[in-house]
Parts: C-alpha cells; structure tokens; sequence
C-alpha cells in the first residue's frame, strides 16, 4: 500500500476515533478551510472559478502547508459557475467571499405554507424555481429547458470534478476530505435562506409556529432521500455536513417547537445507516444543549463558534465529539505564543478521555481570519504536545 | 392610556394588544403633547427588549420582530404627532463596512435609533471609508456608526476611522462599533470610541453622547 493510502486511513482512524467518543492516537486536527486558501495562493475567486486545475493547487497548498487530519472541502464550496447560469442567485461574491445577500430571499408568500407541507418537491419545483431564476422568466417553453439543462449539467460537472479532487487529494495527499457531496441545512434553515427571507420567518415563528413547524417536518424525508441519493455507498471517510444557521437566532422554545423535530429525525435517519455527521453549531448554542445531547451517540462531530468548550464536552462529551477552539480574532490578531496558549489549554481540558477535534471557531473565510504563520505554529505544537 | 403597560407590552412584543391601545389612543384625538409621551413609552419599550436579550432571554429573532413592531407603532401615532417642530436629538451616518454583506443588526440598530429620535443616514452594505468620508462630509452628523460580523470587518472599520481622521473629521463625530467580532480590543485598535453587541444598549450610549 503506497505511503499516501497509509496515511489516509491514519487519519481517517485518528478521526472516527475522536468523533466514536475514543480516545485516539493524537489529538486531530480539522481543517475548516473555505475561500481563505485563495487569498494564501494568491489567486481571486473569480480566477478560481475559471480554472479548475488553479483552483487544485490552491487547496492543495492550503491544506498540506499544515498538519490537517481532514478537510472540509477540496475546493471553493459553492457552484457559483451554476448559479451564474441560472441567471443569478442568493449569494454574492463580489468580495472573494460567499456571503448571503440578505433581503433577496422572500420569495414564498406566508399563504403559500399550505402548498410547501402538502409537497415541497412540487412547490419548489413548479412555484419556487421559476420565480426565483431568470432562465424560468423570459424565451419560450423550449428555450427554458435547454436553459435548464445547460445548467443542470454544469452542476452535475461541479459535482464530479468535486469527486475527483477528492481523491485525488486522497492518493497525492493522503488527506481525507470528508465532504460526501452532501452539504445540507436543515429545513428551518432553507426556509429562511431560501424561501422567507429574515424577517419573513422570524415573523412567521411568532405568528404561525405550527406552520412553520409542519413545514420543516414534510422536508425531511425528500432530504433523506437526496442525501442517500449522493452517498451511494457508506465508509469512514466521508460525511454528511450540516450548518445551521437559524437556531442561533431564536428562543429555546421556538426551536424547540419549530426546528427541533424535523433535525432530530433528519439525524437519526442519517446516523442509523451508519454514517458520520459533521455540524457546524454557529454562534452560541449553550441554551439548546439539553436538545442536542439527544442526538445519536458518537455519530455527530459537533463544532461550536462562540460556546465554551469545556462546558460543551460536560454537557454533550457522552453524546459527540466537541470541536473547535481557536479564535480566528486571535489566529489573525494575536501572537504564535497566543495560539499555543490556547491549544495547550484545550488540550489539557478537553483532551483525556477523547471525543476532542481541534480546529478554528468557524471557517476561514477570508485572508483576516488567520496568520499562516500562526495556523503554523499552532497545529504543529498540537502535533507534538497532542500526542499520546 | 396606561404608559406603563404599553411599554410592558411593547416588551413582551404583544402585538395584538400594542396596536389596539394605540389605535384607541389615536381615536381620542390626544394632543402631540400626550402623543410625544406614548412616543416615550414605546421608546422604553425598546429598552426592555435591550435588557431582555441582554440577559439572553430574547434573541435576535425577537429584535427583528421589535424592530418591526416599533416602525408600525410609530406609523400609527404619525398621524397625531407634531412632525413639524419633531426636532431630532441627533444624526449618524450608519453603514456595514467594506467587504461585508450583512445587515440584520444594523437595521436593528437604525429602527431603533430611529425610534429614539436619531435622524439615520443608512448607506448600506459593504461601504467603502471613502463613502463614509463623503457622506459624513455631506451631513454633518453627530455619529458615525459601524456595523460588520465577519473578521475582516474590524480591518475595513480601522481602514474608516483613520480616513476621517486624514479627512480632518474624526474629532468632529464620536464612533460607534457594532456586530460580532467587536470587543473592547478591536475598539482600541480601531480607534472608536464605542462598541456594542446589543443594538439596545448601542443607542443608549448614542443618546448619552448627545444628552
């Protein structure tokens, strides 16, 4: 067996340890890396997004300059290349990140819950989607579809060629990128990202709660099956990513009612067949533990932004593994000494017993969210001083 | 009208009952004397929501939801307010800075300052410091204030503070931070002369700089 393949399924053991509650050989470190690795190459987004071969090798660098167990993506995230051919949608990257442009996305009227709950494939399909893209809004029947299966294919190429650069960072790497393909919200989440926009649902939480609720239930089961869709088959290496973003905005209660039961079962159903799920938990999320700790056990990696970590592992440690820990404030702004304060700490506190995964409080982003020389530092001190 | 109840009510984000005592309070014909007072009330309103998510029993969902009822409050009680002499306590220019997109809290922030009498120059998202130089330079204004979540905000927030500072400005206005990454550090690096999370306890310190 080459080299690479040894090392692959190091790290692939070293995390399927941490995140089955073990304690593994070292402590491991997660790459959450986004558009950050452009700026560190030294190319834009727009210049990534033309040549695929450019985009490769500023992941490559990016992800092996350090000591990473595992990476979130072999490339820049999104198909934006998709996106443009639709004619446009939620996300702007004018500024070499992908960020939301917020206020674009009420685009479901609060009357319409009823045709949402009663089919969401349909009601994106034939009311959503042609709202929403300018192909859908102008030419004739024909012209649409040639449209849409223009762009279809441009995202089934993102899709293979993602494939393909994982492997290939797993065979010149060794490095496991642990993305499946399957990167979700929950179906809170796409309600407000996509359907209801930010006032919309905060709205609609207080004043139809149940609705609200009905909908994200009726959700889940077309994601399972676009989940197990893509994951055709099940193995260690790779995961089911899930970021959420609507619970860090709203009351105990209203997630409870609204958010809760529709995630709980989207998990389960995941972790029942075996696979891993990776969570980023944005924000600060210590008023929703006495939910999360249900989750299946040792199925979920769970990165935590703003919570206090070593409440986190007291709280949740029996049910995931707890991940995250350096600021990325202080991976820009602070000292390499810093850093290896902090890691040291975390380490000391976090580390026995396993269930622990080091890495940034949230993805890197942009060229101000870390210091290579930092990043350096630190993950090579984790290396040493993480070690059995 | 009971003010104390209104302001109770404007709280616990009772909607339901807040436009019903308003709408009785407008159909007694009150005088804009009596109007400026319920003003007030839903002004303190706002300041329970402040200590509310302070405390981390409200969340940003139920600012947003503040927010709204407050502009549909203070849209009812137009009608009955003496918008003519409404002088406004103070003026800021108010933007999301360059590189950055989000502008939930800022809204937050301009309703609520709104709400409290400030006059809101809004420039929007992802602003340039020569934007705010221009606009300050235009207005006049009494505040500028700065809103960003993501890291690479605080750069583009110290890349403004020094432009008003070449422009000749800075000593003119007092300097506001707000959003995410903002902590009593970033405020000293970047040269503000505030910073906040909480878009509530935000407009207090604003109204204390022209009180």
């Amino acid at each position: 067996m080459s080299d690479k393949l040894k090392l692959y399924d190091e790290r692939v053991k070293r995390l399927k340890d941490a995140i089955e509650l073990r304690e593994p050989d070292r402590v491991p470190i997660y790459g959450l890396v986004d558009n950050w690795a452009l700026s560190y190459y030294g190319i834009t987004l727009e210049e990534a997004l033309k040549d695929v071969e450019l985009e490769y090798k500023a992941y490559s660098k990016a992800l092996t300059d350090f000591p990473f167990d595992g990476a979130l993506a072999s490339r820049v995230t999104f198909p934006l290349n998709f996106v443009y051919s639709l004619g446009g949608g939620i996300f702007n990257n004018a500024t070499e990140t992908i960020q939301i442009a917020t206020g674009h996305s009420e685009i479901m009227a609060v009357e319409e819950y009823d045709e949402l709950i009663a089919d969401p494939m349909k009601f994106i399909r034939d009311k959503i989607l042609p709202r929403k893209h300018k192909i859908f809004q102008e030419g004739t029947v024909e012209e649409k579809f040639a449209k849409y299966a223009n762009s279809l294919s441009i995202f089934f190429q993102f899709g293979q060629t993602t494939k393909m650069l994982a492997e290939r960072f797993k065979t010149e790497h060794g490095l496991p990128i642990t993305n499946a393909g399957v990167n979700h919200f929950m179906p809170g989440d796409m309600i407000m990202d996509y359907l209801r926009d930010f006032k919309g649902i905060m709205r609609d939480i207080k004043k139809c709660p149940d609705k609200v609720a009905e909908a994200c239930m009726a959700m889940v089961d077309p994601m399972v099956k676009d989940t197990f869709g893509k994951m055709r088959t099940v193995s260690d290496d790779k995961y089911v990513h899930l970021y959420l973003h609507l619970p860090q905005f709203i009351r105990a209660k209203e997630f409870e009612k609204v958010y809760w039961p529709s995630f709980k079962k989207y998990v389960e159903a995941v972790a029942a067949r075996g696979v891993k799920i990776l969570i980023l938990f944005e924000k600060n999320w210590e008023h929703l533990y006495e939910y999360i700790q249900e989750l299946p056990k040792g199925s979920v990696i769970g990165f935590f932004e703003e919570d206090d970590l070593r409440k986190a592992k007291k709280a949740l440690g029996k049910t995931m593994c707890i991940a995250g820990g350096l600021k990325t404030n202080d991976l820009y702004y602070g000292t390499k000494e810093k850093c290896i304060e902090v890691a040291k700490g975390l380490i000391d506190d976090l580390a026995p017993g396993g269930g622990f995964v080091f890495a940034p409080d949230k993805v890197l982003a942009t060229k101000n969210d870390a210091k290579a020389e930092n990043l350096k530092a630190v993950t090579e001190f984790i290396v040493e001083y993480g070690s059995k | 009208m009971d003010l104390s109840l209104l302001t109770q009510k404007i709280g616990e984000l009772d909607e339901e009952k807040v436009f019903e005592m308003l709408n009785d309070f407008v159909n007694t014909n009150p005088s804009p004397d009596e109007s400026k007072k319920v003003v007030a009330a839903c002004q303190s309103g706002m300041s329970v929501v402040g200590d509310f998510f302070e405390k981390g029993e409200y969340f940003v969902g139920d600012l947003i939801f503040a927010g709204e009822l407050l502009t549909s409050a203070i849209d009812i009680l137009k009608p009955v307010m003496d918008t003519q002499n409404a002088g406004t306590v103070g003026s800021m220019v108010l933007g999301t800075v360059a590189g950055d997109l989000h502008d939930i809290g800022k809204n937050i922030f301009k309703s609520m300052a709104e709400a409290a009498g400030f006059k809101v120059y809004d420039l929007g998202i992802d602003q340039s410091a020569g934007e705010f130089v221009e606009k300050v330079k235009e207005v006049n204004p009494t505040i500028v204030g700065l809103s960003g979540v993501l890291t690479l905000a605080l750069e583009s927030m110290k890349n403004i503070v020094e432009a008003l500072e070449e422009a000749g400005l800075r000593s003119k206005v007092k300097v506001i931070i707000g959003g995410n990454p903002v902590t009593k550090e970033a405020c000293e690096t970047i040269g503000a002369d505030a910073f906040t999370t909480n878009a509530a306890e935000g407009v207090k310190i604003c109204q204390k700089w022209v009180g």
